[in-house]
């Protein structure tokens, strides 16, 4: 079966008996919020439908007059994230432009430069959210990725097989009431069992030919926003996936992983703090090919993505990496013989041979 | 009845154009660099697509000035190829001029910011019926890759688009998108059903999922470049010269109205519009328009760029009112008195 670099599919042997039992037989269960001890948690239907209502909250709050005010943007989103954030402000590459906002986007769960971030939204007064949809843990200067801003958004799914769940931490407590009540209004059950549906079945087919399915889950992205509210089925699979050590074995194979990769420049600027979405590896342009092919024998589905070097959403350095999973789907034994072949196919350290 | 911004159509009118074409010959032709496509954002897409292909566009971060207040799906389709901006940066690889509800932008001035800068520009013609930018002698020719075309948005008919480009290798492009894989199939008969869903029953007890329904097949329709064939038959060189010629009838009617009133001074005389969006006094423009609601007139308030400039805009809030050729001089007239009445 492919591995896929990214989330864990929410293929078959992920979703076990045990996790249908949990369904209907779960307790109470593991608090949903990453960040518990300080701010307000509330559950959503996605991260999606979080920054959403984070947006839609700058509006009722003013700090957003109107949907052509910018916000920054990070680069090389997925286009369904800038199209929900259209219905509230209009994203913006340009930090040298008038702004209203920041999105501050943690790619693959490594943090940005967040003191550098933080003092340019301070000296113009801007609210911050968090983008922690690769982020549901990891740290900047010891202290917890999510907690610098004014919002925080996660997206659980990226992390457990749960169909789709995301969340909105709030620092304020004025926000948090008024969120919680857009929640309401804005919710449209049958939207939300479409959007269900359609997530469900395309990642159960994910491994075979979706086209069709592909243009469906783009449909529901259009919805997204009309449905906030978490389900309740997808809270208890969640919290039963919350009580598995599903982000220890995360810490570990990236652990093992660079254990593996230790004296190469693979590794290169990545913090051994972070709880990696997906890790990042910097590739000599001559062995492009050979670590993707080392990559694909194992059957990943990865390639060459862009990765902000500087780590900061003002003045990114954009440089291909490739994806490489260590995610809980995967053991030990799998991620060191990924590193081994990864390290044998960029040969004598990166050099030029 | 609520008569809307748009020519209504006869599900009959649609029934009967499926089955049998007039011979009448479509007032577009291929031979002028028109390319017939589902709608306006399958003529954007394919541009896109087309510039991404040829390294003008050289990946999804380059960044396309674009209009404020446009529909959020335009954006969409954006972000589909590249990265819409709504102000001038030193990043910008290119621009969109959207003639808004039909009236020209300041084309002379953005001709030559364009070619200054070194920016192409796309044509948003949605509201127009043929493009102003090619028929302008005071702008570079060369500057326009293209434009895009909305039919429904000014004829009786479901969807439907256009693009029109003087570049044969663009059109060819176009053309060669068209059918498309089994997706773009589905896409476009969601999107047609969906859309005659939504016109025809917005304001019934199902108008809410009705208009998500819509929404779910928006996200999509641009996959698909294929005209419907229903509209092909519809839009033939007769019908729509006679429906252009009742549009402009109605807009004079309503402009030499309401012309003592100061309400269309920022105006055109003569024009062709989608809608006149009507200038009034603050504090007028909710009245007026709940007034032209009671009258059956619903389309409401909106923005329009009086600096007819994308690069400098100046919006103001506008009360729209229809002008389609759906509607004859005794709607005018009532429209216009409406109008009167509030001022």
């Amino acid at each position: 079966m492919a591995v896929f670099p990214t989330p864990q599919p929410f293929d078959l042997p992920a979703l076990r008996f045990a996790d249908f039992a949990g369904i209907l037989w779960s307790g109470p269960g593991e608090t949903l919020n990453p960040l518990s001890g300080e701010g307000f948690f509330i559950p959503t239907s996605s991260g999606k439908a979080a920054l959403c209502l984070a947006l839609q909250d700058l509006r009722a709050s003013g700090r957003i007059p109107d949907k052509n005010v910018n916000v920054m943007v990070p680069k090389w989103l997925d286009y369904a994230v800038y199209s929900v954030m259209h219905l509230h402000a209009f994203p913006s590459q340009d930090p040298d432009g008038e702004l209203a906002a920041m999105v501050v986007y943690h790619q693959y769960g490594f943090a940005q430069d967040m003191d550098a971030i933080s003092a340019f939204a301070v000296e113009r007064g801007l609210p911050i959210i968090e983008d922690c949809a690769h982020a549901i843990a990891g740290e900047y200067h010891g202290r917890r990725l999510g907690s610098f801003g004014d919002y925080a958004v996660f997206s659980f799914s990226k992390f457990f097989p749960c169909i789709m769940a995301g969340g909105l931490w709030v620092r304020n407590a004025d926000a948090y009431e008024r969120i919680v009540k857009a929640a309401g209004r804005n919710h449209k059950p049958y939207l939300q069992a479409y959007s269900l549906a359609i997530r469900l079945l395309h990642d159960l087919a994910a491994d075979g030919s979706p086209g069709l399915l592909n243009r469906l889950l783009e449909t529901s992205y259009a919805v997204y926003d009309r449905h906030p509210r978490i389900n309740a089925l997808v809270v208890r699979l969640l919290r039963r996936q919350l009580a598995q050590p599903v982000l220890r074995m995360r810490r570990n194979n990236w652990r093992v992983l660079r254990q593996t990769l230790a004296g190469t420049e693979m590794l290169a600027g990545l913090e051994e703090t972070a709880t990696p979405y997906c890790v990042p590896l910097k590739i000599p342009n001559h062995r492009r090919d050979q670590a993707l092919a080392a990559a694909r024998a194992h059957g990943i589905r990865t390639g060459y993505y862009k990765f902000d070097e500087a780590r900061n959403l003002l003045y990114p350095d954009f440089q291909d990496r490739l994806l490489v999973p260590v995610h809980q789907g995967l053991d030990e034994a799998a991620v060191a013989r990924i590193g081994k072949d990864l390290r044998s196919a960029v040969a004598n350290n990166g050099a030029r041979p | 009845m609520i008569v809307r911004e748009t020519q209504p159509y006869s599900l009959v009118g649609q029934a009967v154009a499926l089955r049998k074409s007039n011979g009448a010959p479509l007032a577009w032709r291929e031979e002028d660099g028109w390319t017939m496509t589902l709608c306006a954002r399958s003529a954007l897409r394919a541009m896109l697509l087309y510039l991404r292909e040829t390294g003008v566009l050289a990946d999804k971060t380059a960044q396309i000035l674009t209009p404020q207040w446009a529909c959020t799906t335009l954006y969409q389709t954006f972000h589909k190829l590249c990265f819409p901006a709504n102000r001038p940066n030193r990043d910008l690889s290119g621009v969109m001029i959207y003639h808004q509800y039909g009236f020209p932008q300041n084309m002379a001035a953005i001709s030559e910011r364009c070619r200054e800068d070194g920016l192409f520009v796309i044509e948003n013609s949605v509201n127009c019926f043929d493009s102003h930018w090619r028929n302008c002698k005071d702008v570079d020719q060369d500057l326009r890759i293209g434009s895009i075309f909305s039919f429904p948005k000014l004829f009786p008919v479901v969807l439907g688009g256009a693009l029109q480009t003087d570049d044969a290798r663009l059109g060819q492009f176009a053309r060669d998108l068209a059918p498309g894989e089994a997706t773009s199939r589905f896409a476009r008969f969601w999107s047609y059903w969906a859309r005659l869903l939504d016109d025809k029953g917005r304001y019934s007890i199902i108008g809410g999922p009705l208009v998500m329904n819509q929404a779910l097949a928006y996200a999509i329709s641009d996959y698909s470049q294929d005209m419907p064939a229903t509209t092909k038959s519809i839009l033939t060189v007769p019908a729509v010269k006679a429906w252009l010629d009742r549009r402009r009838d109605n807009y004079t009617r309503l402009y030499e109205s309401l012309e003592s009133t100061g309400a269309m001074d920022h105006l055109e005389r003569g024009a062709i519009p989608y809608v006149a969006p009507l200038k009034v006094p603050d504090g007028k423009a909710e009245g007026i328009a709940a007034a032209l609601d009671e009258e059956g007139f619903r389309i409401g308030i909106y923005h329009f760029d009086t600096n007819r400039n994308v690069f400098e805009p100046h919006f103001e809030r506008m009360v729209l009112v229809p002008v389609h050729a759906g509607l004859g001089n005794d709607d005018m007239d009532r429209i216009a008195a409406t109008v009167r009445s509030r001022l």
